[in-house]
C-alpha cells in the first residue's frame, strides 16, 4: 500500500465527520509523513508505525482518550485547583479553527537518519509453524474423542434393540439362548440409555474448549496492540 | 503497558514535551522516545483535545515550503501537568505499597 493509497482510505473512513475536521486529520497526517520522510524513514516503515487506516479513522471517530462522565477536568477557581464533573465533550463542535499567523521560515536543524528498523517477520512465522503442530494434535484428539464418545452410547442402544429382537425370535427355536440373548439386549440398552445424558454433557464441554482454542488462535493472529 | 493506566499518562507525558517549548508532531513523538512508546494515530486525539480543553494553542507556520502545524502549552496546561505530578507521585506510592518498592 502507498501512503497515497492509506490516506485515501482514512479519508473515505472519516466521511461521517465534518470536511473541517476531516481536512485536519489528512493535513495532520500529510505533516507527520512528510517530517518523518524527511527523518529517513521509508513509505513501508511510515504506514506500518501509522497503523490501519481503519484503526487511525477509529479513534479519530471514537477519541477514546475523550473524556468519559467523570472528574477530569480542572479548574482554577479563587486558587484552588478544583475538579469537576462535565458530560462526554464533543470537541468537534467545541473546535475551534487554528490561528493562521503570518508565515514565516522556520529553520530546523537536519534531524539525523532513523535507525534501521529490523524486520521479525520470520520469527513469527517460524513460530506459528512450530506450534502449529501440537495445536492441531490436541484439535484432533478433541475432535476423535467427542466422536467416539458420541457413538459409544448410540451403539449399545442399537445393538441392544437388536439383541432384544433376535432374541426374541431365538425364543422360538432355543428358549434358553433366546431369553439370555435378550437379558442382554436390555441390559446394553439401559447402559447406553444412562450414559446418553453424561456423554452429552461431556461432549458439549469439549465443544466448549475447542471454540475457546479457535478464538484464542483467532485472538493471536489477527490482534494488534491497541495504542502504541 | 495496561491500555487503561496509559491513557491516563498520555495527557501528562505530551504536557511533559510541550513545556520544553513549542513542538511539533514528529518532535513530540521522537521527545518522548524512550519515555512512552507513541504513535501519531495516538498523538493526534490527544492533541486535539488539550487543544479544545484549552490546555494547548496552535499555530501554522510555513517550514521547507510546506505549512506545519506548531503546538504551545498554556497556563492551563501547565496546571494540568502538574495535577498529573500529583497523580504519579500517588501511582508511585500505591506501587511501593503494593510491591514493597521490587521491581
Amino acid at each position: 500500500m502507498t501512503y497515497n493509497e492509506w490516506r485515501d482510505e482514512l479519508k473515505n473512513n472519516l466521511l461521517s465527520v465534518s470536511e473541517v475536521e476531516r481536512k485536519r486529520v489528512l493535513d495532520y497526517y500529510a505533516e507527520a509523513y512528510a517530517d518523518r520522510r524527511d527523518a529517513g524513514y521509508s513509505e513501508r516503515q511510515i504506514i506500518e508505525d501509522f497503523g490501519a487506516p481503519y484503526d487511525a479513522a477509529q479513534r479519530i471517530l471514537l477519541n477514546i482518550y475523550d473524556h468519559q462522565d467523570g472528574e477530569d477536568d480542572i479548574k482554577y477557581e479563587d486558587g484552588k485547583v478544583k475538579k469537576e464533573k462535565h458530560k462526554h465533550s464533543d470537541y468537534e463542535k467545541r473546535s475551534k479553527e487554528p490561528e493562521v499567523v503570518e508565515a514565516e521560515v522556520v529553520k530546523e536543524p537536519k534531524t539525523e537518519k532513523a535507525p534501521e528498523r529490523k524486520n521479525y517477520t520470520w520469527l513469527f512465522v517460524l513460530l506459528c509453524i512450530v506450534f502449529a503442530i501440537p495445536i492441531f494434535t490436541v484439535i484432533i484428539t478433541l475432535v476423535s474423542i467427542s466422536i467416539g464418545l458420541t457413538a459409544a452410547p448410540f451403539a449399545l442402544i442399537v445393538t441392544g434393540i437388536v439383541s432384544i429382537v433376535f432374541g426374541a425370535i431365538d425364543c422360538f427355536s432355543n428358549l434358553v439362548n433366546g431369553l439370555f440373548t435378550i437379558g442382554e439386549g436390555i441390559l446394553e440398552l439401559g447402559i447406553g440409555l444412562f450414559l446418553l445424558p453424561l456423554l452429552i454433557k461431556i461432549i458439549k464441554v469439549m465443544w466448549k474448549l475447542l471454540k475457546k482454542l479457535f478464538n484464542w488462535l483467532k485472538g493471536v493472529f489477527s490482534g494488534k496492540e491497541y495504542a502504541k | 503497558m495496561d491500555i487503561q493506566l496509559k491513557k491516563g499518562i498520555l495527557d501528562v507525558c505530551v504536557l511533559y514535551a510541550l513545556s520544553k517549548g513549542e513542538s511539533y508532531g514528529y518532535k513530540i513523538i521522537s521527545d518522548l522516545e524512550g519515555i512512552i512508546e507513541i504513535s501519531e494515530s495516538t498523538l493526534y486525539p490527544i492533541l486535539r483535545r488539550l487543544e479544545v480543553g484549552g490546555y494547548v494553542v496552535t499555530k501554522a507556520a510555513e517550514y521547507n515550503g510546506r505549512l506545519r502545524r506548531y503546538y504551545k502549552i498554556t497556563g492551563l496546561g501547565y496546571e494540568k501537568f502538574d495535577a498529573g505530578k500529583t497523580d504519579l507521585l500517588e501511582i508511585n506510592a500505591i506501587y511501593k505499597k503494593i510491591y514493597g518498592g521490587r521491581l
